[in-house]
């Protein structure tokens, strides 16, 4: 070997590296130069083709308790078709009219009339959608156009719209919808990728699309029917304002129905404040129901016995004001009045006296624990808290006002989780509206105790003769076979207008209740305002209704 | 063309050039390729707010730095320390079997400290100086078969390790350092090229005969021959309208629209080099060809003027192992060859890659 043989070596090394960078080059040079305008027609096929596809979620159901639909998405096709983009083969329309459900002479009409497209306007199931998108797929018809439809069905109609709430042009409106957007909407998933010259989708990378979650809620569809269309009916009777009914299981805090009218029809346009659910956004002065909570506070603290009376004359002077029972009849003054008797003739001295017995503190202290003053947090957007002037200038005036349920506004729902506390032994349940979002179970809260067992079971049975006596301001919301409790109230509304809030508050069945029901009518104006004839229809409408849907059996004759 | 008449023996006496002095067109075409490396590292991350910049410029301080150390070594020196570098080599390739991370699906770094460091690249290094070291010991036997599979039993651990990470460029790129430096030591081209057929066979047989590989294996070993190559021809149509939108002159500094859209992914290392031909166009893409040129003659003339054989095969190893790179590398890049993942030396994105080169430019020093 000498040097020679290797410089010989050598230089087809140099020879290779020149030919390689003019190789580069005229390459390059290629590329960049002389096929410059081919490579940038490219560009523009290049710039629509890489793509990202969205998979939207499916909105998820809301239901009952038991299962029934309150809410659900259906997803549907708009199917419509181009003919100079789809191949004109009869095996091609065979497949689609199979497909599609869409006879074949239908599916070709149009083409045959010289007609370019044709979109249909009814659409097609989610079923029939997939089976015309796989069509597409397998014969590249890309004149085959599927437009996704998401429609949401709310079987219950207006009946439920205040709680339920309303999606329209894919925005949650209020109730329920609104309150769990997030969940109920779920997420999109992405898949990104690109489209190469065959137009098949290469994906490269994605993340799964998270389907929106189920949400229960502890209503009962058909109570919550027969409420609407009580509170509806009494409304417009009285030409009322406004109404609402709710039903509470004592028990848990389980909210059964939630009704309120004026509402809405989730498919038709509404007019401002129709969204308006009174049970949740409004606060109103309990009035004389609140009379039932002043005594089972009297006697837990002992200020009251279950023997004790009240002389009531119609007046009761409380420092230089004067408070006065409604005067029926011309008659203002019940005389002697033992517990059963002033809660069934609803005496206001005998509450406001009981009361200052108490004393304010802790009257306050029952307002603060019964939560009456808090805003429902049960997942429904726009509810409200109550009003209550904690630093009033007479407070004795105050205390005794409290005992008959003024000077104090508070919100319906929370006011029947209140009264909750008679029917579950002194224990009051925080109201719960939604029993399960996807998978997950919303934890129960803990009961509060407003009253020992034995002052609850007194007052309980003591407001059976507001129903059950024939003196009861109660008397006519009467069912044949069974013992019921209830007190009726009527409040006058301060300020501008007036008007009175006709409540009733009720327990089915008197003993160990399955339901505490709070109805509240708002300024009836065809002439009565008592609780007892405005409100108590309602009340019995839904305790029929609770009777046949929990199979309530009667009472039995040794309890009545 | 060069010199092909000079009759002297040819490492008997130094020629006619100074002995000592700085190669500054080698020095030269290696600074104009690492600084517009950095600009075009630096024009994506205007685009995409990333950081390529700041620590590509701290790798190339410190590749710098291990290029001038690496010139200072004498060749007896780097000779001596030849079985330790390789002995390194071996270590880590197998440490990185152990402790390696795995990025999809294969284990090719390991983590010291703050930086990642893959050991393959520094085995390429290694392999240069311990195979020119071998082959000056056996100068006079250099033509003898025995000498030859000697040489081959080097390369052979070494190649295995890397393979079996998977990394099929890897192997293959440690494959050619061994045959060029072979080549150049004057090993016999019917050796040459029995070894060659010897592997093709090896690998084909491993491929096709029944029994030896389950489908399974089989299946794996093709992938990795041809991974995902729809994906591939993809990044070269892209790589081709980058240079089209690019033009004669370039859409100026940082204004590449294709970088900005992400559409060629990897784009600060396998397919740098399409910044390049879309922000400086064909006179940016020229002047960088031409730097390479230039780069890769004047290996060439340091393998050529060596005084001695460590330093002739020495070059030609290094010429060897950064030619296939780049070679490799724009032939992807210019949509002439299959998609391959192979670095371009001095410009893509990485810090062990830029070591390796400025290594490479280091032993040139070191040796001329």
């Amino acid at each position: 070997m000498d040097r020679k043989q290797e410089v010989v070596r050598s230089n087809w090394v140099v020879t290779a590296m020149m030919a390689l960078f003019f190789g580069a080059v005229a390459s390059q040079a290629n590329v960049q130069i002389f096929r410059r305008q081919a490579v940038l027609e490219e560009f523009k096929e290049a710039n629509v083709s890489s793509m990202t596809r969205v998979d939207k979620p499916v909105r998820g159901s809301v239901l009952d308790s038991q299962g029934a639909l309150l809410a659900q998405s259906t997803e549907s096709y708009v199917f419509g078709l181009d003919y100079r983009r789809v191949p004109q083969s009869p095996a091609f329309f065979l497949a689609l009219a199979e497909a599609s459900g869409i006879s074949e002479a239908e599916l070709k009409q149009p083409s045959l009339e010289g007609k370019k497209s044709r979109t249909w306007s009814e659409p097609l199931g989610r079923a029939a959608g997939e089976a015309v998108r796989a069509v597409r797929k397998s014969w590249r018809a890309d004149g085959v156009s599927l437009d996704r439809l998401e429609s949401r069905r709310y079987p219950l109609g207006a009946d439920a719209s205040g709680v339920v709430g309303v999606l329209r042009n894919g925005v949650a409106l209020n109730g329920i919808e609104r309150g769990l957007d997030t969940g109920l909407t779920g997420a999109p998933g992405h898949r990104t990728g690109f489209v190469d010259r065959t137009g098949l989708f290469v994906r490269t990378s994605e993340d799964p699309v998270r389907q929106g979650e189920t949400v229960r809620l502890t209503l009962n569809a058909t109570l919550q029917q027969v409420a609407s269309q009580a509170v509806r009916e009494a409304v417009t009777k009285n030409k009322a304002k406004a109404g609402c009914a709710i039903v509470l299981d004592p028990r848990s805090g389980d909210v059964l129905a939630l009704a309120n009218w004026p509402s809405f029809d989730p498919d038709r346009p509404w007019k401002p404040g129709d969204d308006f659910n009174m049970a949740v956004m409004g606060a109103y002065e309990p009035g004389s129901t609140f009379k039932a909570l002043t005594l089972a506070k009297a006697l837990d603290e002992g200020v009251v016995t279950p023997g004790s009376t009240v002389v009531c004359n119609g007046v009761l002077k409380v420092g230089k004001r004067e408070v006065k029972c409604a005067a029926h009849g011309g008659n203002r003054a019940h005389g002697v009045c033992d517990n059963e008797r002033a809660i069934a003739k609803s005496c206001n001295v005998a509450a406001a006296s009981w009361a200052l017995r108490i004393g304010h503190e802790k009257m306050v202290g029952l307002i603060e624990a019964s939560r009456i003053l808090e805003r429902p947090r049960v997942g429904l957007p726009g509810a409200r808290g109550g009003v209550f002037n904690r630093k009033d200038g007479a407070p004795a005036l105050q205390t005794a006002n409290l005992g008959f349920g003024q000077a104090l506004n508070v919100t319906p729902l929370q006011l029947a989780a209140a009264f909750g506390a008679l029917a579950n032994h002194g224990t009051m349940m925080p109201p719960r509206l939604i029993d399960r979002v996807g998978r997950s179970e919303l934890p129960r809260e803990e009961g509060e105790a407003l009253f020992s067992p034995e002052s609850a079971d007194t007052v309980l049975r003591l407001m059976e003769s507001v129903i059950e006596s024939d003196s009861g301001t109660g008397k006519s919301s009467r069912i044949p076979g069974y013992r019921l409790a209830g007190k009726t109230g009527t409040a006058q509304k301060l300020g501008s207008g007036g008007g009175y809030v006709s409540n009733f508050v009720g327990f089915v069945p008197a003993r160990e209740p399955r339901a505490v029901i709070l109805v509240m009518i708002d300024s009836p104006s065809a002439g009565a305002y008592y609780g007892g004839t405005v409100a108590g229809p309602v009340f019995t409408e839904i305790a029929r209704s609770l009777i046949r849907t929990y199979s309530i059996p009667p009472t039995r004759p040794a309890e009545r | 063309m060069i010199r092909s008449a000079d009759a002297r023996s040819p490492f008997a006496e130094p020629m006619d050039r100074p002995a000592v002095g700085i190669d500054w067109w080698l020095l030269g075409s290696t600074a104009v390729l690492v600084g517009i490396g950095l600009a075009v590292l630096k024009s994506i991350d205007l685009a995409r707010g990333t950081s390529f910049f700041v620590r590509q410029a701290l790798f190339a301080g410190l590749g710098v730095v291990l290029m001038v150390g690496v010139s200072r070594i004498r060749s007896g020196a780097m000779r001596k320390i030849s079985p330790w570098l390789y002995g390194l080599s071996l270590a880590l390739l197998g440490s990185v079997l152990v402790l390696g991370d795995t990025v999809k699906g294969a284990t090719r770094w390991i983590e010291i400290g703050p930086i990642q460091f893959q050991p393959s690249e520094f085995a390429k290094l290694a392999l240069i100086v311990t195979l020119s070291t071998f082959w000056v010991n056996r100068w006079e036997r250099r033509r003898e078969l025995g000498t030859f599979v000697l040489s081959m039993l080097h390369v052979l651990p070494l190649a295995g390790l890397v393979f079996v990470q998977p990394h099929l460029a890897g192997g293959v790129s440690l494959l050619v350092i061994w045959l060029a430096v072979s080549l150049a030591a004057g090993a016999r081209w019917t050796h040459l090229l029995a070894a060659l057929g010897a592997a093709l066979a090896l690998g084909s047989v491993a491929l096709s005969a029944p029994g030896l590989l389950t489908d399974y294996q089989r299946a794996r070993i093709e992938s990795k021959i041809n991974p995902d190559s729809q994906k591939g021809a993809w990044q070269q149509r892209q790589a081709e309208i980058a240079f089209g939108v690019g033009g004669v002159s370039g859409v100026g500094f940082g204004k590449g629209e294709q970088k900005a859209s992400r559409y060629v992914p990897e784009q600060q290392n396998d397919f740098v080099f399409t910044v390049v031909g879309e922000e400086g166009g064909f006179i940016g893409s020229l002047v960088v060809m031409l730097a390479y040129l230039g780069f890769f003659v004047r290996v060439w003339i340091v393998g050529f003027r060596a005084t001695e054989p460590f330093g002739m095969l020495a070059a030609n190893g290094v010429l060897a192992i950064l030619g296939f790179h780049t070679m490799l590398n724009l032939g992807m890049t210019l949509g002439l060859l299959p998609v391959a993942g192979m670095w371009l030396p001095f410009l893509s994105y990485g810090g062990t890659a830029l070591w390796l080169c400025l290594g490479c430019v280091g032993l040139l020093l070191s040796v001329r």
